[in-house]
């Protein structure tokens, strides 16, 4: 048997590992919305309570700064990255698929009025569960598996205790998984 | 029994190249030569010849005010890489 055949071979093996293996770490992503949507929530929860007449104004300050962050992080990662794998940029894709989705149900929220915030935490599962599947990440899963379950929670319960669920559905699917690549990352493990 | 195996490819540094650019989108040469431990003139002048043959494509941009280069396999390299790959596989289990 030819001797280079083989260490070809076994290269190729070695070198799809390699490659394969890298993944940039995205944690900034899920701790930024994470942290932006739960503090809006529980900041809208608490404006509903007392009454007060600028209950819809925490989202539009918030989430343009989480934005404007979120392109921040965007072109930092660009600048930084090296390689980009096809895992990467079918996340990428599927981020910006969710986006769109997102924008229409919450354009549309008058339509939709109470149901809406159960479809966004389906919307939430969807690309939660996906993100799981390409980073092989279980706590990314059980975030998935509760914005589900409280997604059909939401449909039974008034707007106000469907903030403080989304808020709780952001944290585990979001902000823990998050904290879990960031420390993974950092340990240079494999997530 | 079995094809010849391609000879742009039956070299060691340009089949890693192919090998890591067949799992990737895109890499950046320096990622190449980190993960190949190649020198930067042995590693150019393979991926030229590589991009000669149209295996891969080379991107040249700047990051900042620095020159990068950029290379990602072609459609003619995947099949290149999948007969490779598929011709080393019946030269190891001629059987098959």
């Amino acid at each position: 048997m030819d001797t280079q055949t083989v260490q070809n071979l076994e290269l190729i093996q070695k070198m799809i590992k390699t490659a394969q293996r890298r993944f940039a770490d995205q944690s900034n992503f899920y701790l930024l919305w994470g942290f932006a949507i739960s503090l809006a929530c529980i900041i809208q929860y608490i404006l509903m309570k007392i009454n007060s007449p600028y209950i819809n104004l925490v989202w539009l300050v918030i989430i343009p700064i989480a934005l404007v962050l979120q392109v921040i992080f965007v072109v930092k990662k660009r600048k930084t990255e090296r390689v980009r794998t096809h895992i990467e940029s079918l996340m990428g894709k599927m981020w910006i698929a969710f986006g769109i989705s997102l924008g229409i149900v919450l354009s549309f929220a008058g339509h939709l009025k109470e149901n809406t915030y159960p479809i966004v935490l389906c919307l939430y599962a969807i690309s939660v569960f996906v993100a799981g599947g390409a980073l092989q990440l279980t706590s990314l899963y059980v975030g998935a598996v509760c914005c589900w379950v409280l997604a059909i929670v939401s449909f039974f319960v008034p707007f106000e205790t469907q903030l403080l669920l989304l808020a709780a559905a952001v944290i585990v699917a979001y902000v823990i998984p998050g904290i879990i690549i960031k420390s993974a990352y950092r340990n240079n493990q494999d997530v | 029994m079995y094809n010849n195996l391609d000879p742009l490819l039956h070299s060691q540094l340009r089949l890693a190249i192919v090998s890591i650019l067949i799992s990737v989108e895109e890499a950046e040469f320096s990622f190449l030569q980190e993960k190949t431990e190649s020198t930067s003139g042995n590693l150019s002048v393979q991926v030229d010849k590589l991009k000669e043959a149209g295996y891969i494509k080379v991107i040249k941009t700047y990051k900042g005010k620095y020159p990068l280069t950029k290379c990602a396999i072609t459609k003619k390299g995947i099949k290149a890489f999948d007969e490779y790959v598929a011709n080393i596989q019946r030269y190891l289990k001629p059987n098959k």
